[in-house]
């Protein structure tokens, strides 16, 4: 059976130097790029993923969670996954960059969750929070202390009831209670995404999928086993025969989706010329700002990606945040 | 930079620094938690050509939410979506030495500089949170010296990264400190401006030392002129101890102000607002400052002078210490009640203004015609309007006095705020291609 596969895209560099933009405007660029991969229907754009990788980290040099913010200013349908390790990050300030971003693009953020950030390394080889060795061991660690934190504070306990004064309904804020690999108490203090929660990325090396249990999505390169009954996608380093080797994944039954990895001479062949190409063959999904129009076009990332929102982790049993409204003092 | 010219940055306190504008605003419920809400209000300051955009920040909750909105999103984050949709005004980010790694954070605050072309600067502080540090797993929450300690040390690292990255040479910096062991460069270059500005916003001894030696501009809160000048005075003359000048450093103390277009429509506004301000909150809010609680104080004695005295232990003490000085100064100059404190405490620590246009820009011209002050931390009560009015209203008057901008002219904050551009060309310094 042929599957429509999703089209994530990464850009070698941080797209500030793309054609059409100003070096002295660097947000033009970041914008010219965004919009270009969005009319191409492209599901979404990685940012950043090479500072995962020694050899391509060098290539990364402005913070992906900015350049995911301006994109997000200038598209509307376009996702934004944001490549992040915690490495010099801790995961308090990563979930709530992560969610800030998503609130940004209107629950169009995603989160590519690295290992290690070879581009802010400098020296530190370790996790410099809590001196973690820095593996698939501890990204995990940090993937569930940040989903944990994203479901604390639930956006829909917004309320602001001017009749009552009540803000937010505060018996749905509950602690967080971290302690594996990290102690955080929590609650995140942004409300949570529009999206449930934002989508996690992970790389898999050698078809160990366990160790990317946390993730909504595996990545394995071309060529790697692919590991089954999850949703998964494969990281293609070239466009040559790109056609073929879609038609090879789109047959493949377990591959949910390409992540395409482009430098900004092959932007163009890409955009206008492949991937319109596999579309019309039925190898690649629609292009919901395309002509015809799709008539209901999904709001969130996961919608468009059919990710359903992981049951885990359920906070029900951890302690509310708040024991009762705070009426100190006396009455003037 | 034109001499003799404020300095005026609105704070964009989620909703408005007063606890009831969640209820006034007309923006919805959810706009603290909307990066568009921000860009909506820099838009109207860069309408009355405001300097920069200012937002407050620390990483736990910090008011009940029962209550109303706290900061919420990551700084970095509503900056970089104000510095996409806007071309001038600047932008100021408060990001904790405490809750942050030195390199992570020179890298993104460059790279933001970077994105907005050259209008960053950075609110340097040391964060005063329990929650906040049971959100970073702390046993022993860091006392005062320990934090400052880490500040210093923390600014040394980001500012040589930043230096570095300047720099053709690209050497790397090597540093071994008490906290921090760092070697290498970042990822990028220069930004527009070099690197952002330092901005530094505390009032304690070590705050204001920090200031001196190395911050571009002081927010401050100054409830009393008299102990605006000396302040003043204090960290200009430690800027001057440290080989600077005395315009090196601005002092921009916080000015919330309630403006009505008569004094009686101002009046009305302020008591329409306190109205829906929770029982007790405003007391409770004096007692954290003074480090009490005042719940059984008889509300129409004067303030125990035991509770006004110099603090016993600085290093313990539980508060900020620059708010406290702020407000045991005011209550002892002028002999308050607990009554009367707190409705002079009711900016909760800066100064409040409630009259009419007029009034607003009166108080800012004697501020800074008497050197207590280079420019303000506007702070209205309520967004949008209360920042809409000041734009439209008090930014004309000052305008016309001679002492504000009528456009834009400079490209990047520094040159706004400090009259000069970075010295690419110096030593192997190269701007960025």
């Amino acid at each position: 059976m042929t599957v429509a596969l999703s089209v994530g895209v990464e850009v070698v560099g941080d797209g500030a130097g793309t054609p059409g933009g100003d070096a002295r405007r660097p947000v033009r660029g970041i914008a010219t790029l965004a919009r270009r991969l969005e009319d191409a229907g492209v599901a979404y754009w990685v940012i950043g993923a090479e500072r995962g990788e020694p050899t391509d980290a060098t290539h990364a040099t402005l913070d992906p969670s900015l350049l995911a913010t301006v994109a997000a200013r200038h598209t509307s349908t376009l996702g934004l996954v944001v490549a992040a390790a915690a490495h010099r990050d801790h995961p308090y300030n990563l979930a709530r960059r992560l969610i800030s971003v998503d609130h940004a693009a209107q629950g169009r953020a995603g989160w590519l969750a690295l290992d290690f950030d070879h581009s802010t390394a400098l020296n530190a080889a370790t996790d410099t929070w809590a001196g973690a060795e820095l593996g698939p061991v501890h990204t995990a660690d940090a993937v569930a202390a940040v989903r944990t934190l994203w479901r604390t504070w639930p956006l829909e306990s917004v309320v602001g009831d001017r009749s009552t004064g009540v803000f937010a309904d505060t018996t749905q804020i509950r602690r967080a209670d971290v302690h594996r690999g990290y102690r955080i108490a929590g609650p995140l203090n942004v409300p949570g995404s529009a999206q449930g929660d934002l989508p996690v990325w992970q790389q898999v090396f050698g078809g160990d999928a366990g160790s990317a249990d946390g993730a909504d999505v595996a990545v394995v390169e071309h060529g790697d086993p692919v590991p089954r009954g999850r949703p998964t996608v494969v990281r293609l380093r070239s466009i040559q025969r790109i056609g073929s080797v879609l038609e090879r994944l789109s047959g493949d039954g377990e591959v949910a989706g390409v992540l395409v990895r482009l430098t900004l001479h092959a932007l163009a062949p890409f955009l206008d010329g492949a991937l319109p190409a596999a579309r019309q063959r039925g190898l690649v999904a629609a292009n919901p700002g395309g002509s015809p129009p799709i008539p209901t076009r999904p709001a969130s990332l996961r919608q468009r990606l059919n990710l359903p929102v992981p049951q885990q982790p359920d906070l029900a049993a951890h302690a509310l945040a708040f024991d009762s409204v705070p009426n100190p003092g006396g009455r003037l | 930079m034109t001499a003799g010219q404020l300095i005026l940055n609105v704070n964009v306190l989620n909703t408005g620094i007063h606890t009831g504008s969640w209820q006034r605003t007309s923006e919805p419920p959810t706009a603290f938690a909307d990066p568009g809400y921000y860009v909506r209000m820099a838009k109207i300051a860069e309408r009355g050509t405001l300097d920069a955009l200012f937002l407050a920040d620390g990483p736990a909750l910090r008011e009940h939410p029962a209550i109303r909105p706290s900061q919420a999103l990551e700084p970095s984050v509503i900056l970089a979506s104000v510095a996409a949709e806007t071309e001038h005004i600047g932008i100021i980010g408060t990001l904790s030495s405490t809750f942050n790694d030195p390199v992570e954070l020179a890298h993104r605050l460059l790279a933001l500089d970077e994105v907005s072309g050259g209008r960053l600067a950075w609110n340097v502080v040391t964060t005063y949170s329990l929650p906040a540090g049971a959100n970073f797993g702390l046993a022993d929450y860091p006392d005062r010296h320990t934090r400052y300690r880490r500040a210093a040390e923390f600014v040394e690292v980001v500012r040589a990264l930043w230096r570095d990255a300047a720099d053709l040479g690209r050497r790397g910096i090597s540093h071994q400190g008490e906290f921090f062991t760092v070697a290498g460069s970042l990822p990028q270059g220069p930004s527009a401006q070099g690197h952002p500005l330092l901005v530094q916003a505390g009032g304690s001894p070590q705050g204001r030392e920090l200031a001196g030696r190395v911050a571009d501009a002081v927010f401050s809160a100054e409830l009393d002129l008299g102990a605006g000048i000396d302040h003043y005075r204090y960290v200009k003359d430690v800027a001057v101890a440290h080989g600077r000048r005395r315009e090196d450093v601005k002092i921009l103390p916080g000015l919330i102000t309630t403006i009505g277009s008569t004094r009686a429509e101002a009046d009305r506004r302020f008591d329409e607002q306190n109205v829906l301000l929770p029982p007790g909150q405003d007391l409770e809010r004096l007692s954290q400052v003074l480090g009490e609680d005042l719940s059984g104080h008889d509300l129409d004695a004067p303030v125990p002078v035991r509770l006004l005295g110099e603090v016993g232990d600085p290093a313990r003490f539980a508060a900020s210490l620059g708010f406290r000085e702020s407000v045991v100064r005011l209550i002892e100059s002028r002999s308050l009640t607990l009554r009367e404190a707190i409705r002079e405490f009711s900016g909760a620590g800066h100064r409040v203004v409630v009259g009419t246009p007029v009034d607003v820009a009166d108080t800012i011209e004697r501020w800074f015609l008497a050197g207590a002050a280079d420019g303000f931390n506007l702070m209205p009560d309520v967004f949008p309007d209360g920042l809409e009015v000041f734009v439209d209203e008090v930014v004309p008057l000052l305008r016309t006095r001679g002492l504000f901008r009528r456009a834009y002219a400079e490209t990047t904050l520094r040159e706004r705020l400090t009259g000069s551009i970075f010295p690419f060309a110096q030593l192997t310094l190269v701007k960025r291609a």
